[in-house]
């Protein structure tokens, strides 16, 4: 494994590593929406 | 007039894990590390993430916009859906149309290479496979070095070539007397047709979804599991060029000797070969998503969720299939026994096999990896039957049994066909060039024109903003308009240039091409026939789709003006 080869694998793996952690986080802290989540909310009055 | 019951998705994360999973597939595990490897090794990725930023993430976005607008404007067929956003242009309809009529068609020979895996993972459960002894070592000419198994890698290339039935026509079903029997494979077969449809059957959220939420993760735990063995698996044998390092850089080392990252960056094919893998992999541009979308409710956050989905499976492919593929091969093989056997059905099922007989424990991670592929290829078989469904049901007001069944034949005599067709896989590589290939380009860049240039890129931007949590970047817009189509059409032109002579070529000289050909005319024409009486029957109906769309605009408008 040469010196190329570690900066492209680590700028690849890292990139994608790292997009894919703050998406999982983005979605994971989400706030729910009730009407997402299949309750319905009540009409108003 | 019957009203249908409008479906949705559950929740925000079931739609993603559903539409990750219809593009994470064997393409990722198997088809990039020997792309990245055969193409330039690390120089292969800077194509690949200029395709990722131009074309994966504009394209995908602009399919999660598309979908829910249609969605919302009660459209779930591409069919309605294009003709919807072309301002009711009919002919738009047929464009759409398309869009059931390949998935459909790639699902024909996606659900039998989804049979090979799962039948690979009964034959290592059962212990059939890793007790074979086809690990007889036998030393490559003219060297003495020990761990040349190339006997062995032959031995395992004539098993699979044996249990596809790539020795002879019909030879999945035929015992040796010329009766009929039924051989793992044809087994496996019609179990994937069954759990397919199935699936499909449960419908949206009982179905697709629920599957998916299960499907995924588990995934997503066998290939950790993979990782792991891969990371941790000591050397087998004390020589030069055979450690983990020595794999990595197999794939990962930007030069080789006498070729420089500048030679692989200056070279058309490279950058054809990363478009082509990042543009099939992230399954855009034939209808999918567009028609995944359209079950949104209208307060989900589809910019992050289609982000989430595309990088998702990137997530997949670069990072857990760019370090579990390779160096094992390597370590136990060679990179002299590797180096022929890069493409995605010799990677899976000749070279890793051999390596997991060499490992310890192998029948177990045999198991694991092939159970990963079948999660992987059903989580995307299922997203090629729903589109078909869609339509039939939207379009022609059938029940979603009739759908479903309608929908289940074509595949059903398209997996038949490979079944039956099965020497040389002659007849799936036809099909997966004609449908999963050029149909797919055709279709990817008519929606991006109709997306960029008719519906328009300000109204993308809107839709994708809409219960967005994310910002989506104001240049999205322009990428899309002025740049993803032509890059589309510049590395396509290339592509097709490649690929395609060579093609019509053997459908003048070989009749079993000219066969499947003509089946996948007639299957076009049916879905045509179906968009004919499907316009017919909206006008009928009232269901305008020039007023739909001009209210839709004004509307627009109005919230655009109350907005500033």
């Amino acid at each position: 494994m040469t010196i190329g080869g570690w900066i492209c694998m680590l700028f690849a793996i890292g990139i994608v590593s790292g997009l894919f952690t703050w998406c999982c986080f983005k979605v994971l802290t989400a706030p729910v929406i009730e009407e997402s989540a299949g309750k319905k909310t009540p009409p108003a009055a | 007039m019957k009203t249908r019951k409008k479906e949705n998705w559950g929740s925000q994360l079931g739609v993603i894990l559903a539409v990750a999973g219809s593009a994470v597939g064997l393409g990722n595990f198997l088809r990039f590390p020997g792309q990245v490897a055969t193409h330039g090794g690390g120089a292969f990725m800077i194509p690949y993430f200029i395709s990722f930023l131009l074309l994966a993430i504009p394209l995908s976005w602009s399919e999660w916009a598309l979908g829910r607008y249609g969605g919302r404007c009660g459209f779930n067929s591409a069919a309605g859906i294009f003709s919807l956003a072309a301002k009711g242009r009919k002919r738009w309809a047929y464009v759409g149309a398309l869009g059931a009529y390949l998935p459909i068609c790639i699902s024909m020979y996606y659900l039998f290479v989804e049979a090979w895996c799962l039948a690979f993972a009964i034959q290592y459960f059962t212990g059939i496979l890793a007790s074979l002894g086809l690990n007889v070592p036998s030393f490559l000419p003219g060297t003495n070095g020990p761990g040349l198994f190339l006997g062995s890698g032959e031995a395992y290339s004539n098993f699979f070539a044996s249990f596809v039935g790539a020795n002879a026509n019909g030879s999945l079903y035929q015992s040796a007397d010329g009766g009929f029997t039924l051989t793992p494979l044809l087994g496996c077969s019609i179990f994937c047709l069954i759990l397919n449809y199935f699936l499909i059957y449960r419908g949206i959220t009982k179905g697709i979804e629920a599957f998916c939420k299960v499907a995924m993760p588990l995934l997503l735990i066998c290939s950790l599991i993979i990782l792991f063995r891969a990371l941790t698996l000591p050397n087998p044998i004390d020589q030069p060029g055979r450690t983990f390092l020595d794999g990595l850089g197999f794939m990962w080392n930007p030069t080789r000797p006498g070729v420089t990252i500048w030679d692989s960056l200056s070279n058309p094919e490279v950058w054809v070969a990363a478009t082509s893998q990042i543009f099939f992999s992230v399954s855009v541009g034939f209808g999918l998503i567009v028609t995944y979308s359209s079950y949104v409710r209208e307060t989900d956050d589809i910019a992050l969720s289609g982000l989430t989905a595309t990088v998702s499976n990137e997530f997949c492919e670069v990072v857990i299939a760019g370090l579990m593929i390779i160096p094992p091969a390597i370590m136990f093989l060679g990179a002299q026994a590797v180096e022929g056997n890069l493409d995605t059905f010799s990677l899976g099922f000749n070279v890793l096999p051999n390596v997991f007989e060499k490992m310890p424990c192998g029948q177990f991670f045999g198991f694991i990896f092939f159970f990963l592929l079948f999660l992987a290829a059903v989580t995307s078989s299922l997203s090629q039957v729903q589109p078909s469904v869609a339509l039939l049901e939207e379009g022609m007001a059938y029940g979603r049994n009739v759908s479903i069944f309608i929908s289940a034949i074509f595949s059903t005599i398209g997996t038949l066909i490979l079944c039956h067709y099965s020497k040389a896989m002659f007849a799936l590589d036809t099909f997966d060039f004609w449908v999963g290939n050029f149909g797919i380009i055709f279709l990817a860049i008519l929606q991006t024109y109709l997306i960029g240039w008719i519906w328009g890129t300000p109204r993308m931007i809107k839709e994708l903003s809409g219960g967005a949590r994310i910002k989506v970047p104001f240049f999205i817009g322009p990428i899309m308009k002025y740049v993803s189509l032509p890059y589309l059409l510049i590395i396509s032109g290339f592509w097709l240039y490649q690929n395609s002579w060579s093609r019509f070529q053997t459908i003048a000289e070989e009749p079993l091409a000219r066969m499947i050909v003509g089946f996948l005319v007639l299957t076009a024409l049916f879905y045509g026939y179906v968009t004919w009486k499907t316009l017919k029957r909206w006008k009928e109906e009232g269901k305008d789709l020039v007023r739909i769309a001009r209210e839709s605009d004004e509307e627009w408008v109005i919230k655009n003006k109350n907005q500033k």
